[in-house]
């Protein structure tokens, strides 16, 4: 009997420490693959990362929809990519173009849409998601500003838009079973604020905003980056964009405390509000435009020379002419935990531009402004952000006489406030950086309103306009 | 005789047309006190939660009532077949204020089976108005109106 005991805790043991052997040589590998990955996140920057959805608005019903800033906690854009690819390479493929009218109508059954920071081309989207020999729907839909996925019964499709031009397209065996999934197991939690479309205050339909909103967001203070530089830190940021050692480059300290950094036709200057300029003139003419190589002369620079990268996002791209020479003005935004940020300093045109031209770099102006990442201060007010239409409700004054300057109008019409709810184009959550502070500089929540073109920022808490532009 | 006629007649005339002076009166009165969701006075959803937005002059108070009925009757009720007064139980009941854009609002909770809503205007001569609104359980029903991409137009 104690032979047979003896016998089975060595088995035991013999079959542990096998198992304990598997664990460390089969999972080991992929543990450093994914720690490379994750080096690969933080220092390098794609095209992928570039061309992301700005909001998600998904649809539950024809009264329920919620919008999400961060898809981290749901990954639908993520799990939505590979229907998508397939989308834009099948080759047999059907399309209908629809009215605004039903597009719309669509909106009240299970579905998402992916709205894009600014009209992006369909092109460089195909790129970003790895596509090389994409289909029709490019060609016939250049400019994309929202995707949207069908989920409801029958067979799912996408449309494809750009302002009220909206494609849809159905591919044969289309499975996005994962994703209507993801949706249900959304919706039955009804852990998300409930938004409702303004077509019931008559605005446009696909304007959608909380009435309640049971939450505050985070207290997020930043700090300017280029004021916390040592003298140690300056030097190393010079050598890195001028590519020379510093006792090569020329120096010349200006009056108001800016300092400019010369090697050949490369110029680095450190201003003294904080901005980081870089100049590098154009050494050939450059007679034709490509977006996809200055997109990625973009990403390659900002990934060897920007200190922040994450949440960085295209929000538009120009195109330029200097001295003979065509290529591309892009400027970045940022966002914070998913939130965009509005930036405060007028002297300062973005976060961050770029002009480019193919291969070359000619300007870089970066404004850095990093979270400090505080821990959340247990004692603040908990009181919570004020629904977008109460804010609105608060400046109606503000609205109408907005209205009455933008329309050029005499007397204020009996149906001002009809006309002033179909003026308003967007509504979303942003944060506004004041740009006061070089250090400990608290963002603002605000309701962030796009009114005939102009954007109104007002305060998320007391409804006080901070911001236009 | 024929000027009595002719009295009687401009008296008649006259009455119908203060009758209908007052009646215009009252509709542009009542148009300013208005519904605007629901849009129907009775209709079936999956959702529990539901806005209710309308129109009045700015600073009117507006009551919203919600009513339910539980299933503990047993009775089965739908839209063809209603509670009577007696069943229905107060769910909420809110007074929210015309803001300056002369719009209210509130998002409301509602629960499976038959809901009352009743929006009443602080207002004189202004009606209140009722809704009935029948929840059911999305994994009953399959009402799915809309179709995938073969019923989508050309």
């Amino acid at each position: 009997m104690k032979e047979r005991l003896k016998t089975f805790l060595l088995i035991s043991l013999v079959s542990i420490s096998i198992i304990l052997t598997k664990n460390l040589w089969l999972q080991a590998p992929e543990q450093l693959f994914t720690f490379a990955d994750k080096e690969r996140e933080l220092n390098s920057y794609v095209l992928a990362d570039m061309i992301a959805p700005s909001k998600y608005l998904l649809n539950f019903s024809e009264i329920n929809h919620t919008i999400l800033y961060d898809d981290m906690k749901y990954g639908i854009w993520d799990k939505s990519k590979s229907s998508l690819i397939e989308a834009l390479t099948a080759k047999e493929f059907e399309l209908k173009e629809i009215s605004n009218e039903e597009f719309i109508n669509y909106h009240n059954v299970k579905s998402a849409v992916f709205y894009f920071a600014d009209d992006t081309n369909s092109y460089i989207l195909t790129r970003a998601l790895d596509i090389k020999d994409p289909n029709d729907i490019v060609d016939r839909m250049p400019y994309m500003d929202s995707i949207y996925i069908y989920l409801g019964d029958g067979n799912s499709f996408f449309i494809f838009s750009n302002d009220d031009k909206h494609l849809a397209a159905h591919y044969p065996k289309m499975d996005i079973s994962s994703l209507k999934e993801e949706l249900d197991i959304i919706d039955e939690s009804q852990e998300y604020t409930y938004y409702h479309s303004m077509k019931w205050y008559g605005a446009k339909p696909n304007i959608y905003i909380p009435l309640e909103i049971e939450y505050s967001l985070p207290e997020i203070y930043v700090a300017n980056d280029l004021y916390s530089m040592n003298e140690s830190e300056k030097k190393q940021l010079v050598e890195k964009f001028l590519g020379k050692d510093i006792g090569y480059i020329r120096q010349i300290v200006e009056g108001n405390g800016s300092t400019i950094y010369v090697y050949n036709q490369k110029y680095l200057k450190l201003n003294s509000n904080g901005l980081i300029e870089y100049f590098h003139a154009l050494e050939n003419r450059v007679t034709e435009r490509n977006l996809f190589l200055s997109l990625s002369t973009a990403a390659d620079f900002l990934s060897s020379n920007a200190e922040i990268l994450k949440g960085m996002y295209l929000a538009d791209v120009q195109e330029i002419e200097q001295d003979g020479s065509v290529g591309y003005k892009l400027s970045y935004r940022f966002r914070v935990r998913g939130i965009p940020i509005l930036l405060g300093n007028r002297e300062v045109e973005e976060y961050v531009t770029i002009e480019v031209f193919n291969d070359h770099i000619r300007s870089y102006k970066y404004y850095p402004r990093k979270d400090m990442n505080k821990l959340p201060n247990r004692n603040i007010d908990k009181s919570k952000i004020l629904p977008a239409f109460d804010v609105i409700d608060k400046n109606a004054g503000f609205f109408k006489e907005l209205y009455i300057d933008t329309f050029n109008i005499d007397n204020m019409p009996e149906n001002i406030v009809d006309g002033v709810l179909a003026s308003i184009e967007d509504i979303t959550l942003a944060y506004y950086d004041p740009c006061l502070m070089e250090y400990n500089e608290k963002l603002i929540p605000v309701w962030a309103i796009r009114f005939k073109g102009k954007t109104y920022a007002f305060d998320a808490y007391n409804g006080i306009l901070v911001y236009e532009r | 005789m024929r000027k009595k006629l002719v009295v009687a007649f401009l008296l008649v005339f006259a009455i119908f047309c203060i009758g209908t002076f007052n009646d215009t009166a009252y509709a542009s009165d009542a148009n300013k006190y208005q519904v605007l969701s629901p849009s129907k006075s009775s209709f079936s959803i999956t959702d529990k939660v539901y806005l209710i937005n309308g129109k009045a002059p700015t600073g009117t108070d507006v009551t919203i009532e919600v009513y339910g009925t539980t299933d503990l009757t047993k009775k089965n009720f739908n839209l063809n077949h209603l509670p009577s007064k007696d069943d229905y139980i107060s769910l909420s009941s809110e007074t929210v204020t015309s803001g300056n854009m002369g719009f209210f609002q509130k998002q409301i909770n509602l629960i499976l089976g038959i809901n009352k809503v009743v929006v009443s205007f602080d207002a004189e001569g202004v009606a209140d108005q009722e809704f009935i609104i029948y929840v059911y359980n999305k994994s009953i029903i399959n009402n799915d109106r809309f179709g995938g991409f073969s019923k989508l137009k050309k």
